[in-house]
This record gives structure tokens, sequence and C-alpha cells, in this order.
């Protein structure tokens, strides 16, 4: 692997753990084993590799966000989709995290985000339509355009909540649940069957979290 | 706003069942049969909805046509990853004995093909065109 990659890969690390606001260019260095003088080589500081991180995670979470899939009807091929951009976030939990600050200190980063939110919205809104089209959930249009920002929301502030409210779960734990909190919010809209719907949807959630435990 | 036939959603809300079926309990025969589609079938089954949305106007077709090259890899790529995690999150083994419920799931989409056809012929005038686009996402 090259310095430049190993240098992205690692600092993304540290910032995840230790928050990125406590990890030095020293601190990155160290973990390296390079000298401060190499890594200044490569990038002129702690922004530059943040701004790179984030070119990175935005193209990646724009690919999954994009993807043009007839979303499948299967309900596991929709919790596996929703279990992928709660992975992505995961990865990238650092910036989430501290949003507010980070975005401060980083304006340059802060309109391509807001992009990145409202491309989730429309992502939301595209999959609950297909569910209204195919028949089966039935929402007004109104309560779907609430939905879909409902469930953007919660993406986006699920590392934050989660860390505040469970620390010590694991990641896969998290996310199962954070699926989980998403797709159950269809329940009142199942068109039939919304019972049932909600029985086999948390059998399903039980089984997930028994496998990652 | 949902306003399909009624089989159509009944199809539709098994099938989408049919995901979590598998892995949680029978929710009855109907219901079994379905869960032991696999991806394949689904498709199939999409391309029978996909015959009813020609209905809905040719606008939404014309834009489904028209898929740039890199949103095809993009999706490639994408629906790889979706295999790939299936896998790691235990959700492709249930799916492993699909192949021989293929031939039986097929005799039954050939009915409900009928059926479809049936009810499309029944459904006049198509109606217009609808506001928000049926697919995720393509960009404009």
């Amino acid at each position: 692997m090259k310095t430049k990659d190993k240098i992205l890969q690692y600092s993304l690390q540290l910032f995840n753990d230790e928050g990125e606001q406590n990890v030095t260019p020293v601190d990155i260095a160290n973990v390296l084993d390079i000298s401060p003088g190499n890594l200044y080589y490569h990038f002129k500081g702690k922004d530059p590799i943040i701004h790179q991180l984030f070119l990175d995670f935005e193209e990646e979470f724009l690919m999954v966000l994009n993807a043009p899939i007839d979303k499948p009807l299967e309900l596991s091929d929709n919790w596996v989709y929703f279990y992928i951009l709660f992975e992505e976030i995961a990865d990238f939990r650092f910036f989430y995290r501290n949003l507010q600050s980070i975005l401060e200190r980083y304006p340059e980063l802060e309109s391509r985000f807001r992009k990145l939110v409202r491309q989730k919205v429309k992502t939301m809104t595209s999959i609950l339509s297909n569910l209204d089209e195919s028949g089966f959930i039935a929402i007004s249009d109104v309560e779907l355009d609430q939905m879909a920002e409902r469930f953007a929301l919660q993406l986006t502030y699920w590392p934050t909540y989660q860390a505040l409210l469970d620390g010590q779960a694991s990641t896969p734990v998290s996310i199962h649940k954070g699926v989980f909190g998403l797709i159950s919010q269809l329940t009142p809209y199942v068109i039939e069957g919304a019972d049932e719907f909600l029985i086999l949807l948390t059998e399903f959630r039980d089984k997930m979290l028994k496998n990652v435990s | 706003m949902s306003d399909k036939p009624k089989k159509d959603m009944d199809v539709a809300r098994k099938i989408w069942l049919a995901g979590i079926g598998a892995y949680g309990r029978a929710i009855g025969d109907a219901t079994e049969a379905y869960a032991k589609m696999g991806r394949e079938t689904t498709k199939v089954f999409e391309d029978l909805v996909g015959k009813g949305e020609e209905l809905e106007g040719k606008v939404s077709m014309a834009a489904k046509a028209y898929v740039p090259e890199f949103a095809e890899k993009q999706r490639a790529q994408v629906e790889d990853r979706m295999e790939r995690m299936k896998a790691a999150l235990g959700l492709s083994e249930a799916t492993a004995d699909q192949q021989e419920h293929i031939e039986r799931i097929e005799e039954r989409l050939d009915a409900l093909e009928e059926k479809i056809d049936a009810i499309l012929a029944a459904v006049q005038p198509p109606k217009a065109p609808k506001k928000r686009a049926s697919k995720p996402a393509a960009k404009k």
C-alpha cells in the first residue's frame, strides 16, 4: 500500500477511535511509524487529510445512494441496502459525531455535505415511492415526504445518538437496530397484515442480532 | 397513492414478506411458497409488474431506458456489494435450496402472468404519468 493511502487509512481509524479533534499530525506519524516530515510531504497538515477522507467517503456513499437499483421487492434486500448505508456512515463516524464543529472548521465541506444529505432524502423518497407503487404500503405524498426526511435524519444523526445512549454496543448490533428503526416505521402504512409484518420484522431483527452477538 | 388492482397488491405484499418469512415463520401456505422465491424469481415478478407500469405512462419508461453506462457500472458494483453483505449477514444460505423450487414457481408465475394480463386489459384508460420518479436517483 502506498504511504499516502496508509496515512488516510490510519488517520480515519484514529479519528474514529479518538475523536478527530484529539488527534494531531504527530500522532498520525507516530502510529504509522514515519517522520512528521514524511507525513508533511504527503499532506500539509490535518486539513488536507480530512478533506481527502471526505472526498473518498462522498464518492463511495453517493455511489450507493445513486445506484439505479430498482429496489428489490424482498425485504431482506431492503434490509441489506439500509445496512450498507448505515455501515458507510459508521465507517465515517468521526465526521458524523461532530458535524457542527467539523463543518465550522472546514466550511468548504459544508455545501458538499448538505448535498449528500439531500441525496439521502431523494433516495429514501424513491425507495418509499417504490413500495407505495408496488402496492405494499399506502401512503399520502405528504406523509411520504415526511418519512423520507425522517429516514435521512435518522441516518445522519444515528452515530451521535448511538454514542450517547449505547456507546458499548458493537457496530453490527447498533446497525441492525438502526435498520429496524427505519423499516418498522412502515408498519402503519402496510396495506394488509400490518400485525404480521411487525411480528415477522421483529423476529427477523432478533435473528440478525443473534447472528452478530 | 396505490390504486392498482388488489390482486397485484396482494402478490407484492407476499413477495415483500417472503424475505423475512423465510427466516421468521410461515404465515400460511401462500407465503410459504413465496418464501422460496429467490432473486431470480422476484426479478421475473418485477418484469410482470413492469408490464403494468408500461401503462402508467411512456415518460417514465423512456427515462428507464436511458440509463447511462456509468450508472450501469455503479449498479453492478452496488449489487455485488449487496450480495457480499447478504452472505456476510448469513442471508444467503436460506435461499440456497431455491433452485429446486424455481420450476414450480415459474409455473405459478405463468398463471400469474395470465391473470395480470387480464387485469391490465381491464385497466382502461392508462393513468397519467406519476410525478414522482419511480426509480431511485438516476442522475438528472
